[in-house]
């Protein structure tokens, strides 16, 4: 359907443009006729009107110029003024003039009547009552002209005016009139107006009406004809007559129509056998997918079979794809080896574990046929709801390795259905393949635990080991190269690269830049020959390490080289030690060795003063005895550290030992020793040699790091199962830094004043090795410039006779003190006193024995008469009598010598006791002064 | 009359070198320990120190590095050392020694020496 196929005509859109056309021209002529009507009907008003308005205006002047001749011709009358009487006449022409004028006008018959009187009553009053008048005024007859005037004129005059007034109202009225026609003619326009437009109106509804139903009833068939081809009825489309544009789109619609309807049915055969189609591929993918699922386990299977190495997991794998692949019952796999690894399903572990172990397996015939097939009727339990036997089928199966031994079984039960051939040639497939898999596992299992053990192996090596392949990484290393470097950060199984292992090397070690260079030579080397290198860890503890690296060849090729890192800490401290020792040993020989030589070439090669010479040779003397000593001393240690010294352990009395240490500084005049003895147990099991070298190198310790004397006090007491020894000076004192380094070889403290004291630096090590050795301990106490307390504690020899005497040694307050020469008797004394719980003070000072009876309470003081050069028992005993705190003490001599009865009776002695004497005696005295409140 | 100090810390030794030097007729001053030996320095013009290496607290080395500079151009150093090896030997030639003797040493050498020192 196209626009030129339309006749013009025919066309909706021309046949509303001529609707349009036709009522537009009609509303247009009846606009211009209906205008034109009104124009002339308004034409005619206003010339009506006109026409009204001049008549009206010139009776009005009629009125008003009669007026004015009426009064002229009175004022005339009156004064006879000649100028009165030429207005009066021009009042007359122009009366008259306006007459005229009137009578000129369309008048009508009553106007026209009007016209005439006027005419008539000018005439009359103009040329016979006003010559009359005035000559009856010229005449000054007034009379007659007053009567003239009422009887005549007036009226005349009075009739005419009124005339005039009734025509001028009349026309006002017909004016009003005209108006009000005029309003009337007005709305009866608008009324034909409205009614005009009303009626067009219609017309154009009426035509609109008109064309809609022409093009909606097609539209709405053609809805229907849609719907109808939409819902696939036949289509009912009347057949269209129209030659417009909606009888085209009727016409193709209804073709379109049957179009439509035709391709339908083409369709509908081509979907169908698409259906079919469909229908087929979905059956073959179905078919696609199980042989895939099929693949896919066949593929997982090859999985399992090529990476799995746990024997288990293995087992579990074929299993579960031999139990997906072929419907049995029951089913049992296992390897036959050592560990037996099995997997089952249907049956029990006990029957599994039955089978397993070859009860009702027929291994001959499992070896002949690889594969047998039995059955049998079903048994109790097969039978379950069944309600009738059925037959049974065990199928057993072996694996066989490239020897034909069994590596496997697999047994499996079917009821009522028998295994066909086709289960039975794959399942031989199958397990064919598997046993290529359990060969392999077999072979890994033997590699990993070769490798395992050699992992071991090199794991607990000592040495550090680490194994770098050709281009400088690392391929395996041990645990113990890890701890050596304490390295945390390294893969377990996993090659190190070599710019990270450098790295990690360079951030510990030194020297960097050598060790470094060391590795790349190592590398570089073509040669077989080792090399080797020392370096240092640096850490908490500083480790010296020996490193040689050794080319590997394999098959003739360089495979890569293998490092070997040993701690040689140790071995290296030892060396240090080593070299330190001899330094410093030369170094102490040297000195008196210096000193030996020198002055013996000065007394060889000089002429020295008697004095000097002596003076020489005592040096000469001293430094020979400190050499001796030194080379004692440092025998001694070295017998003692390589163990070589011989103990000859017993038991022995420390007092005794410490008595007898006491005595060899007798002539000591700056210093006083004293021995506090607190320990009623005393014995203790060691090498009395030994022991007193302990005591005595303690105590010229004492006395020789006090320069400026004091007091140099031991005591003894118990603690425990123990007897400590406390050795206390009043001297230089150590620092605490000091103190940590004493008991080390050559370390003596370094400064001039207590170098100026000399000495081995060898004493307090052996000390300490001797303290060791009788399972004892030593330490030391010091403050710097007050003095030095060193304590040693060994174990007690008897411990029966410890707790005897603890029992009555365990009163205090009770102290004698002993001012005894002679070592023996002291100690016989003491421990006698001790026995009968006392405690026993010895001094060997007679004045410190005073100082320290002023300052302790004493149940006693026992004084040896003989006793030093300065001052002898009865000095001390003065003294103590002068002063009033140790008056009271009483006072006992032990001599040797016969009692002064004269000197004794001037003293308050207590007692006079006679050497040899009994020790109880003095014990038996003290105990008896006691008990008798110490009066006598 | 030419000053030498004398710094070792044994006494001893000290009295050796000080007895020998005397009988010639030298001006002898006596130090037990380096710090005393730099302070007797500041003090008092000397024309050579005998020193000893191994001493507490400050070994001669350390008390050669100690001397002020304009002290330590007027002065000739001899050092007395039990370490005779030739790394020690060429540590304390580092560190600035003049003369050196190892222990024991002869004092008739040691005089011979000196005077070989001094008198240049």
């Amino acid at each position: 359907m196209t626009d030129q196929a339309m006749k013009p005509h025919n066309s909706i859109r021309a046949r509303y443009l001529r609707l349009i056309f036709i009522l537009l021209a009609a509303l247009a002529a009846l606009s211009v006729l209906f205008f034109l009507y009104i124009e002339i009907e308004r034409e005619n008003m206003i010339a009506q009107q006109h026409n009204l308005e001049k008549r009206t205006k010139i009776v009005n002047q009629l009125g008003d110029t009669l007026d004015l001749v009426v009064i002229r011709a009175r004022g005339y009358y009156a004064f006879k003024n000649e100028f009165e009487l030429v207005l009066l006449n021009e009042s007359f022409d122009e009366l008259e003039e306006q007459i005229e004028q009137f009578k000129a006008l369309p008048l009508k018959k009553d106007e026209q009547k009007l016209a005439e009187e006027l005419s008539s009553f000018y005439q009359q009053y103009r040329y016979t009552f006003v010559p009359r008048g005035i000559e009856y005024a010229e005449a000054n007859d007034y009379e007659s002209l007053s009567a003239m005037s009422l009887n005549e004129s007036s009226d005349l005059v009075n009739g005419f005016l009124l005339r005039v007034n009734s025509y001028t109202n009349e026309h006002i009225d017909s004016m009003n009139r005209l108006h009000m026609d005029m309003l009337d003619q007005s709305a009866h326009y608008t009324n034909l107006a409205i009614i005009l437009y009303g009626l067009v109106l219609l017309i154009l509804v009426f035509a609109m009406w008109v064309s809609i139903t022409r093009i909606v009833r097609p539209i709405e068939e053609l809805d229907l004809a849609t719907r109808q081809l939409a819902d696939g009825k036949p289509v009912s489309l009347p057949v269209a007559q129209r030659k417009d544009e909606m009888g085209k789109l009727l016409g193709s619609f209804a073709k379109m129509a049957k179009a439509l309807q035709r391709k339908e049915k083409e369709l509908l055969a081509q979907n169908e056998e698409l259906q079919a189609q469909q229908d087929e591929l979905q059956e073959k993918q179905f078919m696609l997918q199980k042989s895939l699922t099929r693949l896919e386990q066949y593929n997982q299977l090859n999985h399992h079979l090529s990476y799995t190495l746990d024997e288990q997991k293995l087992v579990e794998s074929i299993h579960q794809f031999l139990r997906r692949l072929f419907p049995f019952d029951k089913t049992l796999f296992w390897i036959e080896n050592n560990e037996k690894s099995f997997a089952s399903h249907g049956i029990s572990m006990d029957t599994a574990k039955r089978v397993i172990n070859g009860d009702g397996i027929n291994l001959e015939r499992l070896k002949q046929e690889q594969t047998y097939i039995v059955k049998r009727e079903s048994n109790h339990t097969e039978l379950g709801m069944a309600e009738e036997p059925f037959h049974v089928y065990d199928l057993y199966s072996g694996v066989f390795g490239s020897d034909g031994e069994l590596l496997a079984v697999y047994c499996a039960t079917r009821l009522g259905i028998p295994v066909s051939e086709e289960e039975r040639e794959e399942l031989d497939g199958i397990l064919k393949r598997i046993s290529l898999a359990i060969g392999r596992i077999d072979m890994y299992k033997q590699i990993e635990h070769s490798r395992k053990l050699n992992q071991n192996i090199v794991n607990n090596v000592n040495e550090g080991i680490q194994f770098v392949n050709p281009s400088g990484d690392i391929i395996q290393y041990n645990d113990t190269l890890r701890e050596q470097l304490s390295i945390t950060d390294w893969p377990d199984h996993r090659d190190i690269p070599f710019r990270n292992w450098i790295k990690t090397f360079m951030a510990v070690t030194a020297p960097k830049e050598e060790l470094h260079h060391f590795f790349m030579e190592a590398l570089a080397n073509t040669g077989p020959e080792a090399m080797s290198f020392f370096y240092s860890i640096a850490g908490p503890d500083e480790k010296f390490m020996s490193v040689y690296a050794s080319p590997v060849y394999g098959s003739g090729e360089r495979i890569g080289t293998i490092f070997v890192h040993r701690d040689v800490t140790k071995e290296h401290e030892v060396d240090q030690m080593k070299s330190e020792l001899v330094s410093t040993v030369s170094h102490e020989l040297r000195t008196p060795l210096s000193s030996v030589l020198g002055f013996t070439e000065l007394l060889l090669h000089k002429t020295l003063t008697q004095e000097r010479q002596r003076k020489y040779l005592t040096t000469i003397h001293k430094e020979a005895t400190r050499l001796t000593n030194l080379i004692n001393d440092f025998l001694d240690i070295q017998r003692m550290e390589s163990g070589k010294q011989q103990y000859d352990m017993e038991p022995c009395r420390v007092d005794e030992l410490i008595m007898g240490v006491i005595q060899q500084f007798k002539h000591e005049k700056s210093h006083a020793l004293s021995l506090v003895d607190r320990a009623p147990s005393v014995t203790v099991r060691g090498d009395k040699d030994r022991l007193t070298q302990v005591f005595m190198n303690l105590v010229s310790n004492a006395v020789k790091f006090s320069p400026n004397g004091g007091n140099v006090e031991i005591t003894l007491k118990n603690e425990k199962q123990d007897l400590v020894i406390s050795i206390r000076d009043e001297g230089l004192g150590i620092s605490k830094d000091d103190i940590k380094n004493l008991f080390q070889k050559f370390k003596r403290i370094d400064n001039s004043e207590r170098r100026k004291i000399g000495g081995t630096g060898l004493g307090l090590a052996i000390t300490k090795e001797i303290v060791k050795k009788h399972q004892g301990e030593i330490w030391i106490e010091s403050e710097e410039g007050k003095g030095t307390t060193v304590y040693v504690k060994l174990p007690l020899n008897d411990l029966r006779l410890e707790t005897r005497e603890i029992l009555t040694g365990g009163e205090t307050g009770r102290n004698v003190m002993i001012v005894e020469d002679d070592a023996s008797i002291a100690l016989l004394l003491s421990e006698e006193l001790k026995g009968k719980g006392f405690q026993v003070i010895h001094h060997f000072n007679p004045e410190k024995a005073y100082e320290e009876a002023v300052k302790l309470p004493f149940v006693g003081i026992v004084v040896d008469l003989m006793l030093g050069e300065d001052m002898n028992g009865w000095d001390l005993i003065e003294k103590l009598a002068e002063n009033e705190k140790t008056a009271d003490i009483p006072i006992i001599i032990s001599s040797a010598l016969d009692k002064e009865e004269e000197r004794v009776g001037r003293h308050r002695i207590a007692k006079y006791l006679t050497k040899p004497y009994s020790p109880e005696e003095l014990s038996d005295f003290l105990q008896n002064h006691l008990q008798h409140g110490g009066g006598e | 009359m030419k000053k030498i100090l004398i710094v070792d810390d044994e006494e001893i030794l000290r009295m050796l070198i000080a007895d020998t030097l005397e009988d010639e007729g030298y001006d002898i001053d006596e130090a037990p320990d380096g710090e005393k030996a730099l302070e007797k320095l500041k003090n008092e013009p000397y024309d050579l120190m005998i020193l000893d290496f191994m001493m507490p607290c400050m070994t001669g080395i350390e008390v050669l590095g100690n001397i002020p500079e304009d002290i330590r151009g007027n002065i000739k150093v001899l050092m007395l050392t039990a370490k005779t090896q030739e790394a020690d030997r060429q540590e304390m030639m580092k560190a600035g020694t003049d003369y050196m003797m190892a222990k024991p040493f002869s004092p008739i050498d040691l005089l011979s020496v000196v005077e070989e020192i001094l008198h240049d």
